[in-house]
């Protein structure tokens, strides 16, 4: 595909006019050409402008007076400016009107012919550092500021004659090669933060240079695996041999969910038996076991917020935390805005965390593997994001406390799992959201912090908690989004944006970053995406919403970077630069 | 009156009834008025060719043969009309080559907050961008953002292929974005007037 064409495709794709396979093009050029994504970011924004713009207006209020003064006030039947036929009013019958009705709706209700062939197209991302540097966090969409990097725009008097000459609808228009579509042969500059902080240190760090690296441009392979026009799948899940599970929308515009589960390449997809009664998604529910046999949801049967666990062997629902005392109703019957028991998160001993607001602000609560509920945090700070180290003995999670004096401490506190030696294991940032993952080992943390204070832009971004030496490294100034989850091999680190793009994280042994891949080529449609990672580290599944689209379940593909590295060594060039971000 | 169904009054029209005309042009005026703003950008100018939409339908009612939505054929005879005019205007227009000269973006007063007067001059800016397209451009453009048409439904209403309409979209916005070209590289209303 040529840039220009593309250029075409992008204003039909956000009117969603695109087929699925012309996407799937579309999508290929874009994770090849900087320049295209760019012009998609400004398509979608002056689409958004438009839109704001172009609103009715009312009209004076004497408009029909001021009409109707225009229009000759005759008893004696029609007289308009022009001779009427006789012959054409006789032709003018309400009968005629129903028929030639009926078939204008019958031609307009015939959907555009689908195409129901399922192409597993690779879609090649092709992605390096480069094209990351300039992806401002923060901004709408993934709207990159990257004048540096974009190919410069040639040809642009002959585009203006193109654009103002007379249009050959069917003639798509041809233009001379002027951005490649190969991948970029001149290596472009690259930035990837290190920083190595310890608590102590970081004042005394804030300068800091960054390595400034020729990177090869890696490639990503994304692989549809269910997408539908109608109904949203979600939430999948490998289970270790050759199966996707996955929650699959009942019917559309519901919240009910039934448990699917397809081969790896999403052919014979099938409804699991015991996963058919439709499960609600509401309140961070929706949660699969370490093993996959079971589902943790939120409901609101009883009139207020339960978890319940859904067993997928007989398909029986259990009540995790029933209340027999009342209180639960008669706190959400006072505030509308109580949650007495909501998202629920596994560990891989089969307990579970979840969140609370009865102590009056959110607590983090527990429930052991025969269903006794238990206090992890009741304290006047907000305890939320609770995320299980990997042997299920520890819990971290964010927690915001108020100070009297106005100010807000925010930092990541690890717990153990009967509630004792709370401590923190940041400094505190100013950020509404702070979002731990345990790495494999259990000896660290990546924190993935957004919602920054004006003033704390900087820190916005992946972090590395060092739980052993009390240190931190900031990893990225990319991120703020809700996701963070390591690989199971540790090397590796998916994240999203405050914008809901994803990105995978390569990690060096020594914690520092050796690449960015961006993996969705738009942010998702809510922000919210999930995610998944094989056993080999070197695929995950996700689920992603374009916006206006419906959510569906892909895998992506990851370079070998470490390959890669070896056979472009030649090519690259080590340059160091102080520049800031 | 109001509770009869478009054709029925479409019928006393022809049949002599005036009140029905007029609630023909009550039920339809937001529409057609909004149609001429958008095209125009000016209340006068806007005023003047929607009366004369509705003096034009008035005039060319007995054509209507239900083979369309009365709505559907009203917008299509609208829309031929706004065209010719807008054609006919167009020798006062600003070169199409020359980019818009947009004057300095007002820093915000203290009477309004900051955003909201950022938001209006974007809007402005647009609105005048709008105005300065070619009439086969910025009618689909207009059709397609103010009434939410779709493709075939602005093909019916100029009278084209839908491919011409997608070609003609596809330029018209290309043609905006060029002329915008400062607005949205600064990001659109947020950062507009931090110049």
């Amino acid at each position: 595909m040529k840039c220009q064409e593309a250029k075409q495709y992008i204003h039909s794709y956000l009117d969603g006019r695109l087929t699925e396979m012309q996407e799937q093009v579309l999508y290929q050029h874009l994770s090849v050409c900087p320049s295209c994504q760019k012009e998609l970011n400004i398509a979608r924004q002056l689409d958004e402008l438009l839109d704001e713009t172009c609103t009715p207006v009312e009209p004076p209020a004497d408009f029909t007076q001021l009409v109707m003064a225009q229009i000759p006030d005759t008893s004696t039947g029609f007289s308009a400016g022009t001779e009427v036929e006789p012959e054409s009013r006789k032709r003018f019958s309400l009968r005629r009107w129903l028929e030639a009705l009926r078939d204008v709706e019958t031609r307009v209700l015939v959907p555009a012919s689908y195409i129901a062939v399922f192409l597993v197209i690779g879609i090649l991302f092709m992605y390096g550092n480069s094209q990351l540097q300039g992806l401002v966090p923060g901004s709408p969409g993934n709207k990159p500021k990257i004048e540096q990097q974009i190919v410069t725009k040639e040809g642009d008097g002959q585009e203006e004659t193109k654009e103002t000459s007379e249009e050959q609808p069917s003639e798509p228009e041809r233009e001379t090669p002027r951005e490649s579509e190969t991948v970029p042969s001149i290596p472009k500059k690259t930035g990837s933060i290190d920083k190595t902080i310890t608590h102590e240190q970081e004042k005394q760090n804030k300068k800091i240079s960054e390595n400034i690296a020729v990177k090869p441009i890696f490639t990503v392979i994304l692989t549809p695996v269910v997408t539908d026009r109608e109904l949203a799948s979600t939430h999948p899940v490998f289970d270790g041999e050759d199966r996707i599970l996955y929650l699959s929308q009942r019917s559309k515009g519901e919240d009910r969910y039934t448990v699917w589960e397809t081969t790896f390449n999403g052919k014979e997809s099938k409804m699991v038996a015991a996963g058919q009664y439709g499960l609600p998604l509401m309140q961070g529910g929706g949660v699969w076991s370490y093993d996959h046999s079971q589902i943790a949801y939120v409901t609101k049967r009883n009139g207020y917020l339960e978890i319940w666990v859904n067993n997928l062997e007989d398909g029986y629902g259990t009540n995790m935390t029933l209340d027999t005392t009342g209180k639960a109703l008669e706190r959400v019957q006072q505030d509308k805005e109580d949650l007495w028991a909501y998202n629920p998160v596994w560990s891989s001993q089969g307990e579970i965390v979840y969140l609370t607001t009865r102590a009056g602000n959110i607590d983090i609560m527990a429930i052991d593997a025969e269903g006794n509920n238990r206090v992890i945090t009741k304290t006047p700070a907000r305890e939320t994001n609770p995320a299980w180290s990997p042997e299920g003995e520890r819990i971290a999670y964010f927690r915001s406390m108020s100070e009297e004096d106005g100010k807000t401490v925010n930092q990541i506190y690890v717990v153990n799992k009967d509630g004792s030696d709370p401590k923190a294991v940041t400094r505190s940032f100013a950020a509404q959201s702070m979002v731990p993952s345990w790495a494999p080992g259990g000896d660290m943390l990546a924190v993935n912090i957004g919602q920054m204070s004006p003033k704390a832009e900087r820190d916005r971004g992946i972090w590395l908690v060092d739980l052993a030496q009390n240190r931190m490294v900031q990893l990225t100034t990319l991120g703020g989004g809700r996701l963070v989850k390591w690989s199971p091999d540790g090397s590796k680190i998916a994240f999203t944006d405050e914008n809901g793009v994803l990105y995978v994280l390569f990690v060096k042994e020594d914690l520092t970053v050796d690449q960015i891949c961006q993996i969705t080529p738009e942010a998702d449609a809510d922000g919210e995406i999930w995610v998944d990672w094989l056993d080999d580290s070197q695929q995950l599944l996700f689920d992603w919403a374009k916006p206006g689209g419906t959510r569906g379940i892909w895998r992506a593909t990851l370079p070998d970077v470490a390959k890669e590295h070896e056979t472009d060594r030649t090519g690259s060039i080590e340059n160091t630069d102080a520049e800031a971000n | 009156m109001q509770h009869l169904a478009d054709e029925v009054l479409v019928k006393r029209c022809l049949d002599g009834d005036r009140e029905a005309f007029a609630e023909i042009v009550r039920r339809y005026q937001k529409q057609i008025y909004s149609l001429t703003f958008r095209l125009t950008n000016d209340f006068n100018e806007a005023q003047d060719l929607a009366q004369e939409v509705f003096l034009h339908l008035y005039q060319v009612l007995d054509k209507f043969d239900g083979r369309y939505k009365f709505f559907s054929w009203m917008y299509k005879v609208a829309t031929n009309y706004c065209y010719t005019a807008l054609k006919r205007n167009s020798s006062n227009e600003v070169s199409l080559e020359k980019v818009i000269d947009f004057t300095p973006l007002r820093p915000a007063t203290g009477n309004e907050p900051e955003e909201h007067c950022e938001a209006r001059e974007t809007q402005r800016l647009v609105r005048e961008a709008i105005k300065q397209l070619p009439e086969k451009y910025r009618i689909p453009i207009v059709l397609r953002y103010l009434e939410e048409f779709s493709y075939q439904q602005i093909a019916e209403a100029m009278g084209v292929p839908v491919t011409t309409v997608e070609t003609r979209l596809y330029r018209g916005k290309a043609l905006l974005q060029k002329k915008l070209k400062l607005v949205l590289e600064r990001g659109g209303k947020r950062e507009v007037s931090r110049s």
